[in-house]
């Protein structure tokens, strides 16, 4: 039994009459009232390749960020997980004992100016991610008036790849710090893991800052508003997945070891 | 969200079934017992936590993409 | 985008080429393959034989041929050429777009696999040879350079071409699902995508979580080999005389790492060849797929619970009982959807009248191969049967009758199926392969992979272990032959049959060979919708070798494939590029 019952046919006089195009309820302005986006029967998803709007490129492209983040998430996790086993994970020594040679690395205290320093260039990096949206400013760029979204992203791209290698630079004077105090790669079980988890979020971060510099280049370069736009956005939200991925390996170091 | 629903019940009485399983002594042999019991309980506690971290994550990221992508169209 | 005006360049960006490119890599890759595993088989019952150029086949030989044979099938011919390879070259006809969405890493990542595949390759050579840890590189074996010949640089050639193989999946895999997610041309809804394109979606998300935890797990090897960590390797190994005191590491975890990867890695093995399956069976049945929507759900459920699974080949590992118990559970869970599926092919065949083409009669392989493989799968799932069978010659019985037979049917078929596409070319009409050639193929094929692969079971059975080199004369105390031995010789016999067995098996694919060179040139000109299907890469505007300005003309989906309608006025089908649906319909049978 469905849940409504509609009654068919009670009507035996139909009111409506198709050309009359207002339902028999009375003439309406003839105003196109779909607004567009998903409903509407206006979704722009429907539409062939090449004309689904102008966010069409920008949809592809940060959709393949989000999958290779996911990757790469998967990839850290893996870590973290080998960081937990291992952190738990001793050896009978000559004398039957038991005995876990884990002993926590301390954090170089610089390693929590580069976090903030990393936090920063989050939000540089968002801040010149919003002004390659603007409307108005959009609009007169795409139109040939100038370059004005351009223009502003720029200052603040290129404040974010300063940052970027301040934290790295951050990261190396943490290494040499605990290289003074003999704290290798191999000292320790932890500094194992100190060491890897640092080096490659380094490495992604270092891939990160190419990517700002192919960036600034493209900002300049490119003659596509569309390809600048991507630029800039994907790198803010690579950039923000590594930020995020910091937060969480670092809370992991200082809170976890 | 009506046809959704019997799904879902099912979906829970599988992770529950799945969950409150007895324990299988499926090993019977000295062999496995041995080698599992030789692994102290930190470090089996620990293979727990990464077990359940990384099939969480994995899980969560395929359920995720599934659901975001059959609303999008 | 005109093919017929730009010259390409061999780093081309045309998905075509690039599919067929990846197509060439798997061939060469599945013949080496195959040469390898033969003389593994050969060694095995005659053990005095000598390889000409090398000479006799010693036991560190005999580990390497094993590691680079899984290595090679699993990973160049398995993972490539079903996802990559038919991927590129169909994926994107199949969902009504004109190309994939990134063609730049699209070209990267053919050619970091085919560098990938060079280095492996090259560790032939290097001094020590091969790696011999197996395609599992299970640690010590695989974490210390002096445990082994060919575990120095074999070895770290062995690492760095699976890294960069896993990088190469890992875009490739990106490519995939945007160009799925974001190409899909209009009225092409969820529901209505090929069963293939939803094998190759899932195959994609698996990767996408598999890879990225596999170069996990290299880089922490590539630490314990390289930097003095010890994350796998315990305390107290003697390695050739030197006792290594260091270390609070354990194989156990690289077991876990490895395993999380490798069960994904066999589904995006099988994913595309199942959806390819259903789609085939109905094409030539001319039927509808049986419970199309549930076949979506099932190929998603498989990728789901194959996420869940790895600790089953660890049964005998040391694993905590409970953690046992929960692999076991979700292992025989996934033979609920599989066993859907083999429903699901059984019911849409079912006494229909259909034509035996050579693609449906290795569509029809892949489902004998699929049963019979997949029902010693539950057998596997029971830890305390795995007590005994694991390493055994069953689980090797298992896993080829899926994965080398049953996949490499579904490769055949599709073979078979798509040559037209293939071929035509810049102008050049499309072929078809021999029919007579190809059912000669498919029938001395099946009969083979049956002898190869069944005995094995028995062989397994009976205790034979896998990666023994020698089964002959192992000796005992006092020297007479040990238990093993006794063991051992018992099934000799047995060997030997499979190892005819294998030797006729490879022998029949020069019949494919045969055929696929010759129709190149001489095959019968194909007609642009030779098979009566339904799915889009057979719309004459998407074909290879329609006009310049087909590029231009809008695809749209009006309903799901298989739409065969058995009417009175007589058998048609409806692409799903037409609307024209002329026939009276039954109410319930309205396509949505």
């Amino acid at each position: 039994m469905p849940p409504t019952i509609t009654p068919l046919n009670t009507e035996r006089e139909k009111k409506r009459r198709i050309e009359d195009h207002d339902s028999g309820h009375g003439r309406r302005p003839p105003t196109d009232k779909r607004t567009g986006g998903g409903g509407d029967n206006d979704n722009w998803n429907d539409r062939p390749q090449g004309r689904r709007g102008p966010r069409e490129n920008l949809g592809r492209a940060r959709l393949a960020i989000f999958f290779a983040l996911a990757g790469d998430l998967m990839f850290f996790v893996a870590i973290v997980s080998a960081f937990f086993v291992s952190q738990s994970s001793g050896r009978y020594n000559a004398y039957n004992q038991y005995i876990n040679e884990w002993l926590p690395t301390v954090i170089p205290p610089i390693l929590w100016l580069n976090t903030a320093i990393l936090l920063l260039s989050s939000v540089t990096v968002e801040i010149a991610r919003r002004h390659m949206f603007r409307e108005n400013d959009v609009m007169d760029e795409w139109l040939g008036l100038g370059k004005p979204i351009t223009r502003s992203a720029i200052p603040w791209v290129s404040a974010t790849t300063v940052l970027g290698l301040l934290f790295l630079a951050g990261q190396w004077i943490g290494w040499s710090q605990l290289a003074a105090e003999h704290v290798f790669f191999r000292s320790n079980p932890s500094s194992h893991f100190f060491f890897l988890i640092t080096y490659t979020h380094a490495i992604h971060l270092f891939l990160g800052i190419t990517a700002l510099t192919v960036t600034l280049v493209g900002l300049y370069k490119s003659r596509q508003l569309e390809t600048r736009q991507i630029l800039v956005d994907c790198t803010a939200w690579y950039w923000h997945a590594m930020g995020l991925f910091w937060i969480f390996l670092f809370a992991l170091l200082v809170f976890f070891q | 969200m009506n046809f959704r629903r019997p799904i879902l019940i099912r979906l829970i009485l599988i992770a529950v079934l799945g969950i409150a399983s007895a324990t299988i002594h499926a090993q019977g042999c000295a062999q496995c017992r041995d080698s599992a019991s030789a692994t102290p309980r930190s470090t089996q506690r620990a293979y727990r936590h990464a077990i359940v971290l990384l099939t969480v994550t994995a899980g969560v990221f395929f359920v995720g993409t599934l659901t975001i992508f059959k609303r999008r169209r | 985008m005109n093919p017929h005006r730009r010259r390409q360049s061999i780093f081309t960006t045309d998905h075509r080429t690039i599919g067929l490119q990846y197509l060439i890599l798997a061939l060469i890759s599945v013949v080496i393959g195959t040469l390898l595993s033969l003389l593994m088989r050969i060694h095995l019952v005659w053990p005095d034989w000598s390889l000409p150029l090398h000479g006799p086949i010693l036991p560190e030989d005999y580990l390497a041929l094993v590691t680079i044979h899984g290595t090679i099938m699993l990973f160049f011919v398995l993972t490539t050429a079903p996802q990559s390879g038919f991927g590129n070259l169909i994926l994107p006809a199949q969902i009504g777009a004109r190309h994939m969405a990134f063609p730049r890493l699209n070209a990267a990542s053919f050619w970091l696999t085919a560098i990938a595949l060079l280095v492996l390759l090259s560790s032939t050579f290097a001094p020590g040879g091969s790696a011999i840890s197996g395609w599992t590189a299970y640690p010590p074996l695989s974490a210390v350079a002096s445990a082994g010949p060919g575990q120095a640089l074999g070895m770290d050639l062995w690492l760095a071409s699976i890294a960069l193989f896993s990088i190469a999946s890992t875009i490739s895999a990106i490519n995939t699902l945007v160009t799925i997610i974001s190409l899909r041309c209009e009225g092409m809804t969820w529901d209505r995508l090929p069963l293939t394109v939803w094998g190759w979606f899932t195959a994609a998300l698996l990767s996408i979580i598999a890879f990225s935890v596999l170069l996990a797990a290299l880089l922490l090897l590539f630490c314990d080999r390289h930097v003095g960590t010890s994350f796998f390797l315990p305390t107290g190994n003697l390695v050739n005389g030197i006792l290594h005191t260091k270390g609070n590491g354990s194989p156990l975890l690289w077991l876990h790492l490895f395993w999380f990867f490798g069960h994904p890695e066999v589904y995006i093995a099988i994913l595309p060849g199942m959806g390819l399956t259903s789609m085939l069976l109905a094409n030539f049945s001319h039927r509808r797929v049986f419970a199309y929507r549930t076949m979506i759900a099932t190929t998603l459920l498989i990728g789901f619970l194959g996420i869940l699974l790895w600790g089953h080949h660890m049964f005998v590992a040391g694993l905590n009982p409970f953690a046992s118990s929960a692999f076991s559970i979700s292992t025989m869970a996934i033979a609920l959807p599989a066993s859907a599926k083999v429903l699901s092919w059984i019911a849409t065949t079912w006494r229909s009248r259909p034509q035996y083409t050579t693609a449906m009669l290795f569509s029809l392989g892949f489902v004998s191969l699929f049963i019979t493989g997949g029902l010693t799968g539950p057998i596997l799932a029971q830890p305390i049967l795995d007590e005994y069978l694991h390493n055994t010659f069953f689980v090797v019985a298992h896993f080829h009758l899926i994965m080398a037979m049953a996949g490499v049917f579904a490769l055949f078929a599709a073979t078979y199926y798509w040559f037209p596409l293939m071929t035509a070319h810049r102008g050049k009409p499309a072929r078809l392969m021999s029919e007579p050639l190809g059912r000669l193929h498919f029938w001395l094929t099946l009969l083979g992979a049956y002898a190869t692969f069944l005995p094995m079971h028995l062989a397994g059975l009976a205790g034979q272990p896998r990666h023994y080199a020698q089964l002959t004369g192992i000796p005992g105390p006092g020297g007479s032959l040990s238990p093993a031995g006794h063991l051992l010789a018992t099934t000799i016999p047995l060997n030997r049959l499979i190892t005819y067995a294998a030797i006729f098996l490879a022998a029949a694919q020069i019949i494919f060979f045969i055929n696929l060179v010759r129709s190149l040139r001489h095959g019968d000109v194909a007609p642009t919708n030779p098979w009566q299907a339904t799915t889009l890469e057979w719309h004459p505007f998407l074909h290879p070798n329609a006009g310049p300005q087909a590029s231009d003309v809008v695809i749209t989906v009006h309903h799901t494939p298989c739409l065969y309608i058995c009417s009175p006025s007589g058998d048609t089908f409806v692409p799903q590029w037409e609307n024209k649906i002329t026939v009276d319909l039954p109410a319930e049978s309205k396509p949505e």
